[in-house]
């Protein structure tokens, strides 16, 4: 058969693919240090001039996180995290704009300025201190296994050797911290944490490993499903906020020192876990001197 | 940026990569058989075939992969890869079914009043007569399905399932090098993609050259 010049033969065919694919190569990595780079140089700017030009302080909040973050039934952003964050953003006097993150994109949101703060769960750790930093200890919480009812409450039933299996969520340190308090789990690791529950409730795993307030609140959604148990070991929790940026960050330190003062944080934290805070900000025998 | 964390890393993106080679193949064949069988139910004379593999095809097509996934992991209770799998399959093959019988609409009806008439089954026919022919005319876009199931994949993870995706997000929220495992992972989705194009580039022109002989 003779061989037309517009004729697309298999052969021309798969070189179309090929080069398609290196073409998508060669555009990939310009294109992504354009985009490092941006985000380096908008840093530039300290974030707390920025929330004040634009009048918005962007924060990053959990959803399934009861009582630190979760939406109520008309869809609005509710707990304690983003009731902190709409303090902060009254005594900035600017609005509360909130944005869903989750232990895998928590890091990322920041450091790319999709968010000014994260106010949830991040435990404060050196590896994390590499990349972002972190506020003064505004939480203290501890971790605790959540069980199905009837089932043994005593973390040391549920390591790999026991041929247990654990949930959690993908991008906590929660793996870590079992490990070494507890001894080594054999995770499956979900997105959120809503998801990991219902793995325990239907059977897939045997415990899962969240932050205990977290766990007391599914116990109290679920009593008859899961039970929470005692807690195995503590975790200090700050908000996560871009690196070498001190000026926003003195401002958040400040502020919570100054909401502990006037007792604004102990009010909105007893409206939430139903009890006063059993820590203290910045140190048990005083605050920050302003001088 | 520090690619040597993707070096630090291969053995576990070397076990996403397998898997999600493993899940994709085996989703690729069930979609493709499931879909194709549909397809000839819904060729077969008669309206009720044709409304019930029409109903199937609505609800799988319309009903979000991941969600497919989430009701066969936590309300039947299938293990998460098993439940990927079957997942992806069903979903698929609603897609493949419409291509299938987009296919038998473009081969002439003489075909298969002929097979009647030279006294063959309903399944000869289909084996023998229409399928060779339906297959050859639907290649491509056999070919964007196959590569749909591999994009798919990535649902998987959101039950548990180790697959590239999940692997990128656990460099990612470990090392903070986000980037370069996005990187490393969009390089192997493209590796899973192209093969996929090319093996079929291939059986086109391998068909195109039995048909002419």
């Amino acid at each position: 058969m003779r061989k037309y010049p517009g004729l697309i033969t298999s052969r021309r065919r798969s070189m179309f693919v090929i080069i398609r694919f290196m073409t998508t190569l060669a555009l990939l990595f310009p294109f992504a240090s354009l985009t490092s780079a941006f985000a380096q140089c908008s840093c530039q700017e300290s974030t707390l001039d920025k929330i004040r030009r634009v009048g918005v302080f962007t924060a990053g909040v959990r959803v399934d996180y009861p009582p630190l973050g979760f939406i109520d039934k008309s869809g609005e952003n509710v707990g304690f995290a983003p009731d902190l964050a709409r303090e902060f953003a009254r005594r900035l006097g600017v609005r509360a704009k909130f944005v869903t993150t989750i232990s895998q994109n928590r890091i990322a949101n920041v450091v790319s300025n999709i968010i000014d703060a994260e106010i949830s769960s991040a435990s404060i750790t050196r590896k994390r201190e590499e990349v972002v930093d972190f506020s003064i200890i505004y939480m203290w919480d501890e971790g605790a296994l959540l069980v199905r009812k009837g089932e043994s409450e005593d973390p040391h039933d549920y390591v790999k050797a026991k041929g247990k299996k654990l949930s959690t969520i993908q991008g906590g340190i929660y793996p870590i911290l079992f490990k070494n308090n507890v001894g080594e789990g054999d995770f499956v690791l979900f997105q959120e944490y809503t998801d990991a529950l219902l793995a325990l409730i239907n059977g897939k795993v045997d415990g899962e490993v969240l932050d205990a307030t977290n766990a007391a609140a599914f116990a109290k959604q679920y009593p008859d499903k899961v039970t929470s148990g005692p807690p195995f070991v503590r975790i200090a929790l700050g908000i996560t906020l871009r690196q070498n940026d001190s000026k926003w960050r003195n401002w958040i330190n400040h502020t919570l020192q100054d909401m502990w003062a006037d007792g604004t944080y102990q009010k909105l934290y007893e409206q939430y876990y139903g009890e006063k805070p059993k820590f203290y900000m910045w140190s048990p025998f005083l605050l920050e001197p302003k001088g | 940026m520090d690619w040597h964390v993707l070096w630090e890393y291969r053995e576990a993106l070397w076990h996403s990569f397998v898997l999600t080679c493993v899940i994709c193949a085996l989703s690729i064949v069930g979609s493709f058989v499931v879909g194709t069988c549909a397809g000839c139910i819904g060729a077969l004379p008669g309206e009720v075939a044709s409304r019930f593999v029409s109903a199937y095809v609505e609800l799988m097509r319309n009903v979000p992969a991941v969600i497919i996934l989430f009701f066969l992991y936590f309300i039947v209770g299938i293990d998460a890869i098993t439940a990927g799998v079957l997942g992806l399959t069903l979903h698929h093959s609603a897609y493949i079914a419409d291509v299938t019988t987009a296919g038998f609409r473009s081969i002439s009806r003489e075909q298969f009043e002929g097979g009647v008439a030279c006294g063959h089954s309903y399944p000869q026919i289909f084996y023998h007569i229409l399928i060779p022919q339906e297959f050859r005319n639907t290649l491509p876009s056999m070919t964007s399905q196959f590569i749909g199931v591999v994009k798919n994949s990535a649902v998987c993870m959101f039950i548990g399932v180790e697959d590239l995706t999940w692997q990128t997000q656990e460099i990612s929220s470990t090392t903070f090098r986000g980037f370069e495992a996005a990187a490393a992972i969009t390089l192997l989705y493209l590796v899973i993609s192209i093969s996929i194009a090319l093996g079929m580039n291939a059986l086109q022109s391998h068909l195109r050259k039995s048909a002419r002989a």
